[in-house]
């Protein structure tokens, strides 16, 4: 019968392809795997610290100072009273534009992918749009929006919204024309339609435009920090440099990729949480 | 399954000239010849044909999924101009109409969605759906947890669970194996007698539509239409093996054989 079938298809969830073979030897080849990951996945980056560190070690170089310097200058000038005044302001900037890019990106995108005469009319604008390097609307949006928080929100949004929409336009335009069939026949209306199909179906894609929109996020605050600001992440390292606090400088620049890394940590982490069904139906391991 | 008569409930559906061309380049081409059909209310028909008779255009036209370039399909006596209300549809890739976003629970509970009713109410009828297709402890899991047999069990626990009067099936069991086939054979035969269902029962496979139908239509490629249309001459309690020994069986499913063989020729 059928049905005998589950009890193997639930444990192969919980236990992998791999429990044929006996426990224990399947906990020692998962945690040699885990350590030869975790060897992999950190190894490169310390390779390069440490590759840094020994070769500016005797630098007297004005502008490239030793690493022993600048992680030295690290913990006096990024004391938590600064992290609350220059970085968490970026970082809210950072969140805020993020996320009226992905509203505004899933928005437009669904909407596009679902007309596609509305993709042909917009094909020429979008492309147009996109093409501006986005540091230069940076004036521009000023003029508009003047020098607040605002402008710098609207900067990181322009900036980082076109992977969101035109992954979003994809993602919708390949959903399953058997898919569609089968919600015309289920008798779902518009709404359910956009949350029960379009959404979870363009939901991979959506992801990974999130993905792309969110390190040039970081990118672009940083740049909308470099006018006119009293405060912020892009601002400090602008001033650093202005007034020749080299260390301090590189100090800021190491933070930045710090950040880099934290945000895309989290992001993958809300990723695996949010498109469980899709790493389980795929398979798909990053 | 006793012989009991259908229960009065169930919808009939009518084809008057259907038929189908798509466009290819600018210029019509054939896809289904006009078909005129009358399926009474409760009725188990199957409809045969060789590939390129417009098998699935027919299926879809009845669906209300295309709007056929000819002729009219009524439900229930009201002409179909789309999706209609009371009609269920199952189709042969259950990989790709069960959604992997959602549980087994909620991919059958997709088809109660727009039904008005409450959730626990809902949540009594998938469960029941579930029951009658012989999937009761799998709600929670996901559709890619389970066989391909499994799979097509919740697709047809989809369509039931809104209390269709029509089903649709177009050729749901072409992609499993044999065995579980014999089995998802038998138990649409057994909801079709349980439940006040009119069945149009699409396949390619001659024995299939024998052993499961009271009536075989076949189709032929266009310009023909239905080439033969054949009553099914064997007592209503069926089973794998002695039904398909009985003479009247092997009888019936040669003479189809020559129809489709002669259908092929054209």
């Amino acid at each position: 019968m059928v049905i005998r079938e589950l009890p193997s298809a639930a444990t192969d969830l919980t236990e992998g392809p791999a429990s044929d073979a006996p426990p224990r030897t399947v906990g020692r080849r998962r945690l040699r795997r885990a350590v030869v990951g975790t060897a992999l996945f950190a190894g490169l980056p310390a390779a390069l610290f440490a590759l840094w560190w020994a070769l500016s070690a005797g630098s007297t170089s004005f502008f490239f100072p030793p690493l022993s310097r600048i992680v030295d200058t690290f913990g006096t000038t990024w004391t938590p009273t600064r992290i609350g005044q220059d970085v968490l302001p970026s970082l809210v900037r950072l969140l805020a534009g993020f996320a009226l890019a992905g509203v505004v990106g899933i928005a437009l995108g669904v909407l596009i992918g679902s007309v596609p005469r509305l993709a042909w009319a917009l094909g020429p604008t979008l492309a147009f749009l996109r093409a501006v390097p986005p540091p230069l609307l940076v004036p521009a949006i000023m003029l508009v929006l003047g020098i607040g928080d605002g402008m710098r929100i609207t900067v990181v949004a322009v900036g980082c919204v076109w992977p969101v929409l035109l992954n979003t336009v994809d993602g919708v335009r390949s959903i399953d024309p058997l898919a569609r069939d089968t919600v015309a026949g289920l008798h779902l209306s518009a709404v359910q339609r956009l949350r029960h199909l379009v959404l979870p179906a363009a939901g991979p894609r959506i992801a990974a435009g999130l993905e792309q929109a969110l390190s040039l996020a970081l990118v672009m605050v940083v740049i909308s920090e470099m006018f006119a600001a009293r405060d912020g992440l892009g601002r400090s390292i602008l001033v650093f440099s202005q007034t020749f606090a080299i260390p301090a400088m590189w100090s800021g620049i190491l933070l930045l990729g710090v950040l880099g890394i934290l945000l895309a940590f989290g992001f993958r982490a809300v990723q695996r949480w949010a498109l469980a069904w899709w790493f389980g139906a795929t398979g798909a391991v990053r | 399954m006793s012989a009991e008569p259908r229960p009065p409930t169930a919808s009939g559906l009518s084809l008057d000239g259907v038929g189908h061309d798509y466009l290819r380049d600018g210029r019509p081409v054939p896809a289904l010849a006009p078909v005129s059909l009358d399926i009474p209310a409760g009725q188990f028909a199957c409809v045969i044909g060789p590939s390129g008779s417009g098998k699935t255009t027919l299926v879809r036209a009845m669906a209300g999924l295309l709007r056929p370039s000819r002729g009219t399909v009524r439900v229930g006596g009201a002409p179909v101009t789309g999706p209609p209300t009371g009609l269920a549809m199952v189709h042969q890739e259950y990989g790709r109409s069960l959604f992997p976003w959602k549980t087994v629970r909620d991919n059958v509970d997709l088809a109660l969605l727009n039904s008005g009713r409450g959730q626990r109410d809902r949540r009594a009828a998938v469960t029941e759906a579930l029951h009658l297709v012989g999937l009761p402890d799998v709600e929670r899991a996901y559709p890619w947890q389970l066989s391909g047999g499994m799979q097509q069990r919740v697709a047809i626990a989809r369509a039931v669970v809104a209390q269709p009067r029509i089903l649709l099936m177009d050729e749901p069991f072409a992609a499993v194996d044999a065995q579980t086939r014999a089995d998802l054979e038998d138990l649409v035969r057994d909801l079709w007698h349980r439940l006040p269902l009119t069945v149009v029962f699409v396949t390619h496979d001659i024995d299939e539509s024998v052993y499961l139908g009271q009536r075989v239509v076949v189709l032929g490629r266009p310009p023909a239409g239905v080439r033969a249309d054949v009553p099914v001459p064997l007592p209503d309690r069926r089973d794998q093996v002695t039904t398909r020994a009985a003479v009247e069986f092997t009888d019936l499913r040669a003479e189809l054989y020559g129809q489709i063989a002669a259908a092929k020729l054209g």
